[in-house]
């Protein structure tokens, strides 16, 4: 009991270190977890707040000096990782130029929490980035 | 066993086919695969057959953290008509089977889909340790073994946006599960516990991962009386508890689920072979009273026909 005190105090320390480091649910549109730093992806949804339903995202590749990156193959994928299932349908990426890409449809066919998993590969290059949305 | 005995048992066990018919709460995706399902039957019957329907309404869901947020601007009905049928292989034994289909209209949005079709079929054992009024001190026990096929269209089978033709989980699972009833004339108790066991199946919409839903714990605890003859009512307390989805090897995080929710049963045995069954079953809707599920209420209608 003598360290019950010091125990505690590391507990509470990792648990909040973990909270910070936890990824949030985006009330916007910043992706929370940049798995490669090669190529950086950020993405817009619309409608937001997310409604069940066809969504459009809107997705802007950058090299690592921040410039656009064009002719990527990028790939959406929402999935609903507590249910164990994905979207009832297959996004469609058209690039719009400037190292932007557009998403349709984004679905998201149940109302609950959804992650949309984008990657993007350029040559040699990759990046990848995953959103989490609360589906109402 | 004495025939009013014998009379009022079947009348329980006919009853409790209602209470303990498993639930429609959950959008099929994700839809439990409990143990139950024919309930208690009595095995000096031949053979019993039934056809069951279901409409559930979804009202809200609770998300991982156990908080409950209501439907705004999205609506949910699922239909499930079940048949299934027994048949007595001997004295203790009998084997039963069911062939569900279930029917979803989602809307939200501009969006408005209805769907359906087959979903996951179920057959299996049922072994009676101790029949109703054998020992009249102690309860009667019945064990239960069920398999589970994915004939059901998965979510990565779905071709509607709102995902309505979404009717099965896409994965075996086999069952387990103990009844134990006790009895003092006109008024019984009930207990059941079952679990589910979901098999690995591949998710071709991940490249062929493999993916697990996580074991289902699901428990109830009924008890009715017989109003007049052949007349049951029953009220059952459930709780459902299913662990983590484990997928490519790994722990989905929030991913176990949680749901409790109180029915009320009604059993009509207007014939020595017929039986009429009304259910009614509902979640409660308040924050850590269910865990990354959807709740609904749950109508049932049930129609049996019995041959002995």
């Amino acid at each position: 009991m003598l360290d019950a005190t010091p125990r505690r105090m590391a507990l509470a320390l990792s648990l909040l270190a973990l909270s910070l480091a936890a990824p949030a649910c985006a009330d916007d549109a910043t992706p929370v977890d940049t798995t490669t730093a090669e190529l950086a992806i950020s993405a817009t949804l619309d409608p937001m707040p997310p409604t069940t339903g066809q969504h459009t995202l809107t997705i802007t590749v950058v090299d690592e000096d921040g410039a656009p990156v064009e002719g990527a193959t990028v790939t959406v994928d929402p999935q609903m990782t507590m249910h164990g299932h994905g979207s009832s349908e297959t996004a469609v990426v058209a690039e719009d130029g400037a190292g932007v890409y557009t998403a349709f449809p984004v679905t998201f066919q149940m109302p609950g929490m959804w992650k949309v998993s984008v990657s993007a590969t350029a040559g040699a290059m990759s990046g990848s980035a995953a959103i989490d949305y609360q589906v109402n | 066993m004495r025939r009013p005995a014998l009379a009022l048992a079947a009348s329980l066990a006919a009853g409790l086919i209602v209470a303990a018919a498993p639930q429609a709460g959950a959008a099929p995706c994700c839809m439990s695969a409990t143990a139950f399902g024919t309930g208690r039957l009595l095995i000096w019957e031949d053979l019993a057959v039934g056809l069951r329907t279901s409409v559930a309404g979804g009202l809200g869901q609770w998300d991982g953290d156990g908080d409950w947020h209501p439907y705004v601007g999205y609506d949910e009905l699922e239909w499930r008509s079940e048949i299934w049928g027994m048949g007595a292989l001997s004295r203790r034994a009998s084997v039963f089977a069911r062939l569900p289909f279930v029917a979803t209209r989602r809307a939200a949005g501009d969006l408005d889909g209805f769907g359906g079709g087959l979903a996951d079929v179920s057959a299996g054992l049922r072994y009676e340790l101790l029949t109703i009024g054998e020992y009249v001190e102690l309860p009667a026990i019945a064990l239960t073994l069920s398999v589970t096929a994915p004939t059901g269209r998965a979510t990565w089978g779905a071709a509607t946006p709102l995902g309505v033709d979404v009717t099965g989980r896409g994965a075996w699972a086999l069952g387990a599960g103990v009844s134990v009833e006790h009895t003092e004339l006109p008024w019984f108790v009930r207990f059941d516990l079952g679990v589910t066991v979901p098999l690995p199946a591949a998710r071709p919409d991940l490249g062929g991962v493999d993916q697990r839903f996580g074991p289902e714990l699901a428990t109830d605890v009924a008890g009715g009386v017989e109003l007049t003859d052949g007349v049951v009512t029953s009220l059952v307390a459930r709780l459902t508890w299913a662990g983590e989805i484990v997928l490519d090897g790994r722990s989905v995080a929030d991913s176990g689920r949680l749901d409790v929710g109180l029915g009320a049963a009604l059993s009509w045995r207007f014939d020595p072979h017929w039986t009429l069954q009304l259910a009614v079953d509902t979640g409660l809707f308040a924050d850590g009273l269910g865990d990354n599920q959807a709740g609904r209420v749950t109508g049932t209608v049930g129609l049996r026909y019995g041959v002995f």
